[in-house]
């Protein structure tokens, strides 16, 4: 069962293309992650997936529904985007900033509808933010800042979450801990698409990649499968080191260099 | 701020505007005690109290409570689109444009056969140079871009005003263009406030419906439209509203300065600084920081009566330079 679909989207940006023909369906409890090198089109491509910025081609669906052909409001009710970096341009309460995860459900006149302040409460103790709900967020260190910025998204319990690197900046504590609750999330039925730059979070939490780069998908499969040594080389220019943890899941750590340009003879793909 | 205290200071804005306004009916060149002021109120007065309240002290309160509503709102709703505190509707050239067209029906002498001209002339220059920046923001230009072509386009509409001052063909006429951009209440009737009114109400009520765009887009662009905010059409919102709101507000009263850049500052740490909720305080601020200001105008002991801009000019300067200070001393 497939509940996103994309299909041969071509993406520009300052009028040239980033990203053409990529194709991708992911289905509920799914967690993909996007890889490749800075300007690969990794959050151009979240931001087509959350109807922020049109396809110049294609289209992505959303349970059969043409993204385009959804409202704005719809849209805010069922997607949520976490960008990156995040950000607060006035010192409102963590509570305040929770609390706009539930803007798309707020009625005419900004009505709130109780059962939005329970949601809010239960996503202030889900990502531990309790004791700070009367901070200014600017007041906040990155990793309590990045806890309010997820449990913003949250709040909307969105069936599909769109997260742009959502744990840069974060202390090894914090990145798992975020990495756990994206799970957590997916494991409810939704769907979770990030960017990542880690690959051993990136190998260990998602359970298929996108390997972006040469302006299109190069390859997308499981962790194991994609992340060869060619395909690291060509994509990163890297050498990675693999290893497999306690509970016998596979992760690849970057290691070194390519000492010469890539040959093309060792291709993975 | 507890959720609890924010839900009382709108409704202590509220008195504190009706006490504002009772004492600015009540203060003045003859003052008018309550009792008296009552009796002239509910049409029991003598004919002298009644004729200066509603002939002087209640056109001037209104259009002084409205002029100042309307820069208030207008500020928060510019410093809440463009995410930037130091926005008013006087630094992104709204109100000069609304000077300059004000002028321009001075000076082609429209105003004496059509007295109307100059609200409606004032209205068009605002609605210039806002569709100008909102031409910039649809096309995505960069907030600090637009900021700087506001600081631009005030420039241009301030040298054309002076070019309409150099060309103006008697002393007289430059006279009454000048202190007439000083800004100020005095001498307004009733037909100012029927003029000017109603297309200042239908700019703060679509001020006011920008206030769900304003809250999400504290999380930046890309996080409101992902919340269901459609950003062109809450830029063209702002700007249209502030357009009605400030264009018939400077077209009859002149340039009154600061209002517009320091009540939403001065309301933020009471609302949580939640721009929907600036929004409403800043409107109710604003009419309140105005009528004082008049207020002060009226029984400051000068030999030449004040004007009410120059005063919120004098008081909001130091403001913003404080205010420049204080933020470049966080960001170190």
């Amino acid at each position: 069962m497939t509940q996103l679909t994309a299909e041969r989207l071509t993406i520009a940006r300052g009028g040239r293309d980033v990203l053409s023909g990529v194709d991708l369906s992911v289905a509920p409890g799914e967690v993909v992650g996007l890889l490749g090198p800075n300007g690969a089109g990794k959050t151009s491509l979240l931001r087509a997936l959350a109807g922020i910025d049109k396809p110049r081609l294609g289209r992505v669906t959303f349970d059969g529904c043409p993204l385009a052909r959804m409202g704005p409001t719809a849209r805010g009710r069922t997607i949520g985007f976490l960008p990156q970096p995040p950000e607060a341009a006035w010192p409102v309460s963590v509570e305040d900033l929770v609390a706009l995860g539930r803007l798309p459900f707020a009625g005419p006149f900004g009505r709130r509808d109780p059962s939005d302040a329970a949601t809010v409460e239960e996503m202030l103790i889900a990502c531990d933010l309790a004791a700070l709900r009367n901070r200014p967020v600017t007041s906040l260190s990155a990793g309590e800042a990045s806890r309010a910025f997820l449990a913003r998204a949250l709040a909307g319990r969105p069936r599909l979450l769109l997260a742009d690197e959502p744990t840069a900046n974060l202390d090894p504590q914090h990145q798992l801990a975020t990495m756990k609750t994206l799970r957590k999330l997916a494991a409810a039925g939704a769907t979770v698409i990030m960017s990542q730059h880690d690959l051993p979070l990136a190998s260990r939490f998602c359970d298929r990649l996108l390997l972006l780069g040469e302006g299109r998908v190069m390859v997308q499969g499981r962790p194991r499968e994609v992340l060869t040594p060619g395909n690291l080389s060509r994509l990163f220019g890297i050498v990675a080191h693999y290893e497999t943890g306690p509970d016998d899941a596979f992760f690849a750590l970057p290691w070194s260099l390519v000492p010469e340009a890539p040959r093309d003879d060792i291709v993975d793909l | 701020m507890t959720a609890r205290q924010s839900k009382m200071f709108i409704p202590a804005m509220l008195g504190l505007l009706f006490a504002v306004l009772m004492l600015s009916l009540a203060v003045g060149a003859e003052a008018i005690p309550p009792g008296r002021l009552l009796a002239a109120m509910v049409g029991h007065g003598s004919r002298i109290d009644s004729l200066i309240l509603w002939q002087i002290r209640v056109p001037r309160a209104i259009l002084g409570a409205a002029v100042g509503a309307s820069l208030g709102l207008a500020g928060a709703a510019l410093q809440g689109l463009m995410r930037n505190p130091l926005v008013e509707p006087g630094l992104v050239g709204v109100s000069g444009g609304a000077s300059l067209g004000a002028v321009i029906a001075f000076y082609s002498g429209a105003v004496t056969s059509f007295p109307a001209s100059v609200p409606l002339a004032g209205f068009a220059g605002a609605l210039v140079v806002t569709a100008v920046l909102a031409g910039l923001a649809a096309t995505g230009t960069r907030v600090a871009v637009l900021v700087l072509f506001g600081v631009a386009l005030s420039s241009l509409t301030g040298g054309l005003t002076a070019l309409a001052l150099n060309l103006a063909p008697s002393p007289f006429a430059v006279m009454e263009i000048v202190f007439w951009l000083l800004g100020s209440l005095a001498d307004r009737s009733m037909q100012h406030v029927v003029l000017a009114l109603p297309a200042m109400a239908v700019g703060w009520a679509i001020l006011l419906s920008a206030g769900r765009g304003l809250e999400a887009l504290t999380l930046g662009e890309a996080a409101a439209q992902s919340l269901g905010i459609d950003m062109r059409r809450l830029t063209l919102t702002v700007i249209l509203g502030t357009a009605l709101a400030v264009g018939p507000a400077v077209a009859v009263t002149g340039t009154i300065g600061f209002v517009g850049l320091v009540v939403p500052h001065l309301i933020r740490p009471w609302v949580g600084s939640r721009p929907g909720s600036v929004l409403w305080g800043s409107a109710l601020g604003g009419a309140a920081l105005l009528t004082v200001a008049d207020l002060l105008v009226r029984i400051a002991p000068t030999f030449v009566q004040l004007k009410v801009g120059v005063v919120t000019s004098l008081i909001g300067a130091p403001f913003f330079m404080l205010l420049l200070l204080r933020r470049q001393g966080r960001a170190e």
